[in-house]
C-alpha cells in the first residue's frame, strides 16, 4: 500500500515539473517571436524642441537602426540613449535580447510630420514599425541661431555631440552672442578714499525653451580682481528681466568696494566660461567683461576727532530712562546710521560725565558679513549716576568725512538733562572700612620727616632671575638618591662583616693579583704562581686553601659548573706549576710570563663565569 | 665644565651691565627726571632682573611721579621678595595714607597671624630654600642613622621632617595664595560681571585687594574689610611674579571720554 502511495506521489510530481518545463518553453517561444516599435512620448511637439524618439526591439538586431531623413525633422543619427536586457532560457537554450534606442530630435518647421516606418533587421528578418504623425506647434519665444560647424570644445560632464545641420535663420533668431553675455559695471568711477563704490557682475541667458546654459562644475565662480579695494563677499540674485524686447533670465553678482589708497586703481577684466545647449547642440562659450578705471581721491587733512568712517551718517542717541536712581545703571544707546564701510565705524566719542560712571560701549552683534554699503551700528554705554540731582549727559559727536560734500563732518546729539532721585535701598558705593593695619598718620614720628626714603644703592650681582621649573624637584630629589646610595653601601659593608664566604669571595681576586705580581720578583716564581692560583680558588668558594691540590681544585671547579674549558685552563696552569716545583726545572724569564699571563686569564676567565658563590 | 665657566663670565658681565642701568636711574632720579628713572628700572624689570632694591627704588619714582598705584604695587613686590625691608615698609605706609581711602592690605586673620608668624615673616624664596634644607637634613639624618646609630638621630629627623613638611607647604601656600593685587585708576567694583550691574564699592589708585578668581577680562576682588565684588582687570596691577611692566600696560580708555576707536579703519 506503503508502495503504491510513493509511486503516485513521485509520477505526480513529474508530471507538474514537466507541465512547468513545457509550458514555460512555450511562453518562451511565443515571446521569442520578433518584432520592433517605434514611438514618441508625444505626438505633438515645438519647434526647436528635443524630444526623444524611441526604437523597441524584440529579438536580435542586426546593427543599429538607420534614421530616416524627414523634411522639417532633426533626428540623431545614433541613439543618445541605450538600455538591452538579455534572457535565457535553460529548455531551449537560447538567448532573448530586448532593447531600446532613443534618439533626440527636434522639429525645423510648424506643421504635420510624418516619420516614416523604419525597417530594421532582427534575427535575419527584416522587421518595420508603424509610421508616427507628429503635430509641430510654432515656437512663440526667440530661437537661438547656433554657430555652424561642430562644437570647438569639449564640454563637461562629456557628452557625444551630434552632428547637426544649422536651422535655418528667422526673423525671430537671435546670435549666441546675443543669448549669452555678461556685464560688468560700477556706479561710480572717481571717488574718495573709504567711499563705498557698488560693483555689479551679470550674467545674461536668454530666457527661451530649450536654451540652457551652464557653469563648468570644476571652475568655481571668479570675480575680477580688486585690488587695492577693500571687498566685501559677493550677493547672489537671479532674475528674470528684459532688454531689446527679449526675455532674459539675469544671474546678479553684488559687492561693495572700498578703496583704500589714493590714486589710479582699476577692477579687473571679469571672464566667465561655461557652456550652452540648445536642441541637440552644446557649445562652449566664454565671455569676457572689460576692465573699469576707478580714479581714488586722497582725503584732506583729518581733524583730530575724526573717526576714520567715509560715508555719510546720521547720528542718534536715547537713554534707556527719563529719571534715573542714585546706583541704577541707565543704557545711553547711541546709533550711527548711513552708508559707508561698517568695519570703519568705531565708538562715537562719550564726553566725561561728572557724577557718573560710564562703561565702555557694547556694540551691537554683527548680522555677519557686511555685504551693501548701508550700515547701521549700536553702541550701548552703561551710565550709572552715583549721587542724586541732575546729571548732565553732555552731547555725542561723530566726525566723518562725507564725499558727496568732499569735507569732513561732525553730527552730534543733543545733551540730554536727567534727573537722578536717590534710591532708598542703594545710596552709592559702599564705603569701604580701614582696618587700621597701617600705622595712623596723625602724631606720627618720622627722623626724615614727611619724605620717604632715598633710593637704595646698586645691590651686588643684579642679574636676572631664571626660574627653572626642575631646581626645586632636583634639590628635592637628590638627597633622596644620595640616602638610597648610602644605604646600599652600607648594607653590603654589613653582609661583608656578616658573611665571611662572601667576603673572600668578593676580595679573591684582588688578593690573587696582587700575589700574581709579587709572583715574578719571587725567588720561586712557580711556587708562588701555583699559590695564587690555588688561593683564589680557595677564597672564591670559600675552601681551606691549605692542603688544596690541583686534582681538588679540578673537582671542586667541575662540582660548581664552571665551563670545561675553563677547568682544564686552571688544570694545565696547575700541572706546570707543579712539574716545575716537584721537577727541580728552573723556568726561563718569558716561561715565567708566560705563565703568569695563564694564571691572569684563568682567574679572569673563572670571574666572568659567574659561578655560585660558596657558602 | 667649559659651559659653567663661560655661563658665570657671562653672567658677570650681564650683572655689570644691569648695575649700571640701575645707577644710571639713580642720576636720573636725582635730577628729577623720574620718567628717565622709570623707563631704565622697567628696562630691567622687562628682562626678568627682579630685586627688592629694584622694586623699591621703581616705587620711589612712581611715587615722585604722582602714580601712587604703581609706586604701592612696586613697594609691595619689594616686601614679597624681602618681608624685612624696613625702607620698603616706610615708604609703603606712606604712599598709603596718601591714598584716598588708606585702604589696608587685605591680611589673614589674627590668630593666623600669630600661629603662622613665620609663614608671613619670610619671602616665598626663603621658605622654599627652608623647606629644602629641612627635608635634605632630615635624609642625612637618617644617613648617619645607617653608618652608626647616635642617640637621639630618630627624633632629630622626625622634627627636621615636620620642619620640612610645614616649610614645604609654606612655600606650596604663598605659591597658591590669591594675588595680591593694586588698583591703578579709579575703578567701580560691581556685583557681577557685567558693566550694567549697579556699583558695589569704589576702588581708588593704591587700594589693594585680593584677587581669587579671573573670568573674561575680569576679577573678583576682596579688600581687607572682607568686601568683594568684580572688577575689570584691566583695572589693576598685579603684585606677584611674573611682574609685567607697569609703563607699557595698556589702560583701556575709560567711558568717560572714550577715544573713538577704528575697528579697521577706512583704509583696511
Amino acid at each position: 500500500m506503503r508502495t503504491v502511495f510513493w509511486i503516485g506521489a513521485i509520477t505526480a510530481a513529474a508530471a507538474v515539473w514537466a507541465a512547468f518545463v513545457l509550458g514555460g518553453t512555450t511562453i518562451d517561444a511565443a515571446e521569442n517571436v520578433a518584432s520592433v516599435r517605434a514611438y514618441v512620448d508625444d505626438t505633438t511637439v515645438m519647434a526647436g524642441t528635443q524630444f526623444t524618439l524611441t526604437i523597441e526591439i524584440n529579438g536580435r538586431a542586426d546593427g543599429l537602426p538607420t534614421m530616416p531623413d524627414v523634411d522639417g525633422l532633426q533626428i540623431n543619427s545614433r541613439p543618445n540613449t541605450q538600455a538591452t536586457r538579455m534572457e535565457f532560457s535553460s529548455v531551449t537554450n537560447t538567448a532573448i535580447s530586448r532593447q531600446e534606442y532613443g534618439y533626440y530630435a527636434y522639429a525645423t518647421k510648424p506643421g504635420k510630420i510624418t516619420i516614416p516606418p523604419i525597417t530594421i533587421m532582427v534575427d535575419g528578418k527584416a522587421q518595420t514599425t508603424e509610421s508616427i504623425e507628429l503635430t509641430v506647434l510654432e515656437a512663440a519665444v526667440p530661437q537661438v541661431r547656433m554657430p555652424p560647424g561642430p562644437a570647438p570644445h569639449q564640454v563637461w560632464p562629456p557628452r557625444v555631440l551630434p552632428q547637426m545641420l544649422q536651422p535655418p535663420a528667422k526673423d525671430n533668431e537671435v546670435s549666441l552672442e546675443e543669448a549669452v553675455f555678461i556685464e560688468s559695471h560700477v556706479d561710480k568711477t572717481q571717488v574718495y578714499q573709504g567711499e563705498p563704490v557698488e560693483l555689479t557682475l551679470g550674467i545674461w541667458v536668454l530666457n527661451t525653451s530649450g536654451f540652457r546654459v551652464y557653469s563648468y562644475r570644476d571652475q568655481p565662480f571668479e570675480p575680477p580682481s580688486c585690488e587695492g579695494f577693500y571687498p566685501t563677499p559677493l550677493e547672489e540674485d537671479v532674475s528674470e528681466t528684459s532688454r531689446d524686447g527679449r526675455a532674459y533670465k539675469a544671474v546678479t553678482y553684488r559687492r561693495t568696494l572700498y578703496p583704500t589708497v589714493a590714486g589710479d586703481l582699476q577692477v579687473g577684466e571679469w571672464r566667465w566660461s561655461g557652456a550652452a545647449s540648445y536642441g541637440l547642440r552644446e557649445w562652449r562659450i566664454e565671455r569676457r567683461a572689460p576692465a573699469i578705471a576707478i580714479h581714488v581721491l586722497a582725503l584732506s587733512e583729518a581733524p583730530p576727532n575724526f573717526s576714520g568712517a567715509v560715508g555719510q551718517y546720521t547720528l542718534e542717541a536715547k537713554l534707556s530712562r527719563e529719571e534715573g536712581v542714585q546706583g541704577v545703571p541707565m543704557q545711553l544707546v547711541v546709533t550711527v546710521r548711513g552708508r559707508g564701510n561698517p568695519d570703519a565705524i568705531g565708538a562715537p566719542r562719550v564726553p566725561k560725565v561728572e557724577k557718573a560712571y560710564v562703561s565702555d560701549p557694547d556694540r551691537s552683534p554683527s548680522p555677519g558679513e557686511p555685504t551693501s554699503a548701508d550700515v547701521e551700528k549700536t553702541f550701548t554705554y552703561t551710565i550709572t549716576p552715583l549721587e542724586p540731582g541732575e546729571l548732565n549727559i553732555p552731547a555725542v559727536e561723530y566726525c566723518y568725512f562725507d564725499p558727496a560734500a568732499g569735507a569732513y563732518k561732525t553730527e552730534s546729539t543733543q545733551p540730554q538733562l536727567v534727573r537722578v532721585v536717590q534710591s532708598a535701598e542703594y545710596t552709592g558705593p559702599r564705603k569701604l572700612l580701614t582696618q587700621n593695619r597701617e600705622p595712623e598718620p596723625v602724631g606720627a614720628v618720622s627722623l626724615l620727616g614727611d619724605d620717604i626714603f632715598p633710593l637704595a644703592s646698586a645691590p651686588a650681582g643684579l642679574r636676572p632671575v631664571r626660574r627653572s621649573g626642575a631646581a626645586v624637584p632636583v634639590a628635592a630629589g637628590a638627597p633622596v638618591v644620595a640616602y638610597a646610595g648610602l644605604a646600599l653601601l652600607m648594607r653590603r659593608k654589613r653582609r661583608f662583616e656578616r658573611d665571611p664566604a662572601y667576603a673572600r669571595s668578593r676580595r679573591a681576586k684582588a688578593r690573587a693579583v696582587k700575589r700574581l705580581d709579587a709572583a715574578s720578583g719571587s725567588a720561586e716564581p712557580a711556587e708562588e704562581l701555583y699559590r695564587a692560583l690555588i688561593g683564589y680558588v680557595a677564597d672564591r668558594y670559600n675552601l681551606q686553601e691549605t692542603g688544596l691540590t690541583s686534582q681538588e681544585v679540578t673537582q671542586t671547579l667541575e662540582g660548581r659548573h664552571v665551563a670545561a674549558d675553563v677547568r682544564e685552563h686552571v688544570r694545565k696552569i696547575l700541572r706546570v706549576c707543579e712539574r716545575t716545583r716537584y721537577g727541580g726545572t728552573k723556568l726561563s724569564s718569558d716561561e715565567i710570563e708566560a705563565l703568569s699571563r695563564g694564571a691572569f686569564e684563568a682567574i679572569d676567565r673563572l670571574e666572568s663565569q659567574g659561578a655560585e658563590v660558596a657558602g | 665644565m667649559m659651559a659653567n665657566i663661560l655661563m658665570c663670565i657671562l653672567l658677570g658681565a650681564g650683572a655689570g651691565v644691569y648695575n649700571k642701568e640701575f645707577a644710571r636711574a639713580a642720576k636720573a632720579y636725582d635730577a628729577g627726571d623720574y620718567a628717565t628713572a622709570i623707563g631704565a628700572y622697567e628696562q630691567m624689570v622687562g628682562e626678568s632682573v627682579a630685586h627688592e632694591a629694584l622694586f623699591y627704588n621703581l616705587g620711589n619714582a612712581y611715587y615722585r611721579s604722582g602714580r601712587l598705584g604703581a609706586a604701592i604695587a612696586n613697594y609691595e613686590r619689594a616686601l614679597e621678595l624681602d618681608p624685612g625691608f624696613e625702607n620698603a615698609r616706610e615708604n609703603l605706609e606712606k604712599a598709603v595714607r596718601e591714598t584716598r581711602q588708606h585702604l589696608a592690605r587685605p591680611l589673614p586673620s589674627d590668630w593666623e597671624q600669630s600661629l603662622l608668624f613665620w609663614h608671613y615673616l619670610v619671602s616665598r624664596e626663603t621658605t622654599t630654600r627652608l623647606a629644602l634644607l629641612f627635608w635634605a637634613g632630615f635624609w642625612v639624618v637618617l644617613g648617619v642613622r645607617q653608618v652608626r646609630p647616635v642617640r637621639y638621630t630618630r627624633r632629630g629627623a622626625a622634627v627636621l621632617a615636620v620642619l620640612a613638611v610645614a616649610f614645604g607647604g609654606s612655600a606650596w601656600a604663598k605659591a597658591h595664595a590669591p594675588s595680591l593685587a593694586v588698583a591703578d585708576a579709579d575703578a567701580p567694583v560691581t556685583y557681577g560681571t557685567s558693566e550694567g550691574d549697579v556699583v558695589r564699592f569704589e576702588l581708588h589708585p593704591g587700594d589693594r585687594v585680593t584677587v581669587d578668581q579671573h573670568r573674561d577680562g575680569w576679577v573678583r576682588v576682596r579688600t581687607a574689610s572682607g568686601e568683594h565684588g568684580w572688577t575689570r582687570e584691566s583695572n589693576l596691577v598685579f603684585v606677584g611674579p611674573p611682574y609685567a611692566r607697569m609703563d607699557q600696560i595698556q589702560k583701556p580708555a575709560p567711558g568717560n571720554g572714550t577715544a573713538p576707536e577704528n575697528e579697521t579703519s577706512a583704509s583696511r
